[in-house]
């Protein structure tokens, strides 16, 4: 299976003082983050942001091909982002390609918006990696209650979130499992033309869907079983806490981050 | 020589953190019109050591011929899918045609077989699951009972006319009954059409007596490959490993240390029954 070798997504375990971070602090400060990225106009500002990514990377101790193997899907859409501006931005020539003009803003800019994309895309995932789904949710569904009142379900949309990513391996074991079983069959799912190869997965989404509804039946039955019933005076078995070094890391990001935006700004 | 492995290992996922051995350097053997049980604790590498018998699993190192040429090199994959039938563990969940007719025949249809060969498949194979064809060709597989849908799923393999059935614990989750079917159909098969089975299961009264030959496999390799009475007789390193042996034979085991002189490699109920019996006439006179 190819799609489990992607690291985008994916929670690497260590004992870090960013995985020990509350999970509010970490969503709150990539959203300022990506704020930041947006705001930093030169590249000087990326350069800062960089260093301050680069240092997260290494308190985190996070594997340097872990960040470098999630930004692999990204490299066809980098090299568009720089060929088009290289191609397409008028100023001053500085390379002369046949009839292609390759100017000097055309490379500034294109390489700002590949540092940008590059900025973006390994910010997020550095929440990722350092962060379970369950505490990714958690901290999601607290930081919506707020717009409960207008009538927002933050508990069943974080629920959902929480289930549809416990499934996901389940998911990719069992498609794995049921293409196997019709491979012994003699189904073919790589060859042919678009149609054929679109009808071979008949034989792979039926039984897949017909699993998946099993499941959920399953689960909702046991949910209710146990008197589940949403999420009305429901406490929590690890309530989230704010303590001392969450208020002090996560003032210490933002300082840090306003910083880079005004060295940026020019 | 059906089927023949040689030093077969295998990991998944290699190359990364998650790299995990399933199966070191297995060699083995398969000829044709033997029934085999393949036995072993829960992660032992039965799955995975079936699975390289039709080419779904690639060895990381070592080679697997079927019928003598090289799997993946000197024949197709493919090829060997269609000559070595593998049922699934609860193979039931990979159904998907509206008719049971449908289901059975997708694979002669990936075969390429004629309309009327596809018919005659069809029909020989629910037949030899015990189906009736007529009263169940048009029913919704999804309809059925779980150890009716069992036996169409099987029936589906064995409509690829396959050399070996090889069948990863085909009776798991069914009741006794459906289990006592399964078996029965199984044992026929290998009777009237000599047709090649290998039975994954871990329990062992069901291969005991159906088996003429055992393979033990213990994480990731062969511990025993032998007749099963020979096999049973090492009870306790079977136990060691997590394994029960048949309680026939674990009852005449005691009877032994009893003192009692009876026949250690029996593992019929009705044979035993007959042991016990003269036991007791001997006593009594
Ligand atoms: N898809 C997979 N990815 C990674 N590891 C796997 C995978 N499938 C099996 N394994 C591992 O390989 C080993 C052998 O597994 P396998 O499924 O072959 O055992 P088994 O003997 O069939 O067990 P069971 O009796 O529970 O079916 C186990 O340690 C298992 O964790
Ligand atoms: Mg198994």
């Amino acid at each position: 299976m190819k799609a489990l070798r992607v690291t985008v997504g994916q929670y690497f375990p260590a004992e870090s003082p960013i995985h020990h971070l509350d999970p509010r602090v970490k969503i709150c400060l990539t959203m300022l983050l990506m704020v930041a990225i947006f705001m930093v106009k030169s590249f000087t500002g990326f350069a800062a942001l960089g260093l301050l990514l680069c240092l997260v990377v290494y308190v985190g101790q996070l594997p340097w091909s872990w960040i470098l193997r999630g930004l692999k899907p990204l490299r066809y859409i980098l090299l568009f982002t720089l060929v088009m501006h290289l191609l397409f931005t008028p100023g001053l020539v500085i390379l002369l390609l046949g009839p292609l003009r390759i100017t000097q803003e055309g490379l500034q800019n294109g390489l700002f918006f590949c540092a940008r994309l590059v900025l973006l895309v390994s910010g997020t995932s550095l929440l990722t990696f350092t962060t379970t789904p369950i505490e990714l949710t958690d901290g999601i569904e607290y930081l919506l209650s707020p717009f409960r009142r207008f009538k927002v379900p933050a508990h069943e949309l974080a629920m959902m979130m929480t289930i549809a990513l416990r499934f996901i391996p389940t998911l990719l074991v069992e498609t794995e499992k049921i293409m196997k079983a019709q491979m012994a069959r003699g189904a073919d799912f790589e060859s042919g033309n678009i149609f054929r190869r679109a009808r071979s997965l008949v034989p792979l989404l039926v039984p897949l869907f017909v699993d998946v509804f099993r499941r959920a039946d399953e689960l909702a039955l046991a949910m209710e079983s146990r008197c589940y019933r949403g999420g009305e005076g429901r406490t929590r078995m690890r309530a989230l806490r704010m303590e001392g070094k969450d208020w002090l890391m996560g003032m210490a990001t933002v300082v840090l981050l306003v910083l880079a935006i005004l060295v940026g700004r020019f | 020589m059906l089927l023949e492995l040689e030093d077969v290992s295998f990991t998944y996922m290699e190359r990364t953190p998650l790299a995990q051995t399933a199966l070191r350097n297995i060699s083995v053997s398969i000829q044709e019109g033997e029934f085999i049980g393949l036995i072993g604790p829960t992660g032992s590498g039965k799955s995975t050591l079936i699975q390289h018998f039709n080419g779904l699993l690639i060895p990381t190192q070592g080679k697997v011929f079927v019928e003598d040429k090289e799997v993946g090199v000197e024949i197709k994959p493919a090829e060997a899918r269609q000559k070595i039938g593998l049922v699934f563990q609860f193979p039931e969940n990979q159904l998907f045609e509206e008719s049971v007719f449908g289901d059975v025949a997708f694979g002669p249809r990936n075969l390429g077989c004629s309309e009327e060969e596809i018919e005659v498949r069809v029909k020989k194979s629910l037949e030899f699951v015990g189906l009736d064809y007529d009263s169940f060709k048009n029913r919704s597989p999804f309809s059925l009972s779980g150890g009716e849908m069992r036996r169409v799923a099987i029936a589906g393999v064995l409509a690829m006319e396959p050399k070996m059935l090889v069948l990863d614990e085909p009776t798991s989750g069914l009741d006794s009954q459906g289990r006592e079917e399964i078996l029965s159909r199984l044992e026929h098969l290998h009777h009237t059409e000599s047709l090649t089975i290998v039975l994954v299961s871990h329990d062992m009264d069901e291969v005991a007596h159906l088996a003429d030959r055992l393979i033990v496999l213990n994480e990731g390799h062969i511990l025993f490959d032998d007749e099963p009475r020979r096999i049973f007789s090492q009870a306790q390193k079977l136990r060691e490993i997590g394994l029960d042996i048949p309680r026939v034979t674990s009852l005449f085991m005691s009877l032994i240390d009893r003192g009692m002189k009876v026949p250690f490699s029996l593992f019929e109920v009705e044979q035993a029954a007959d042991v016990i019996l003269d036991l007791f006439g001997e006593m009594v006179r």
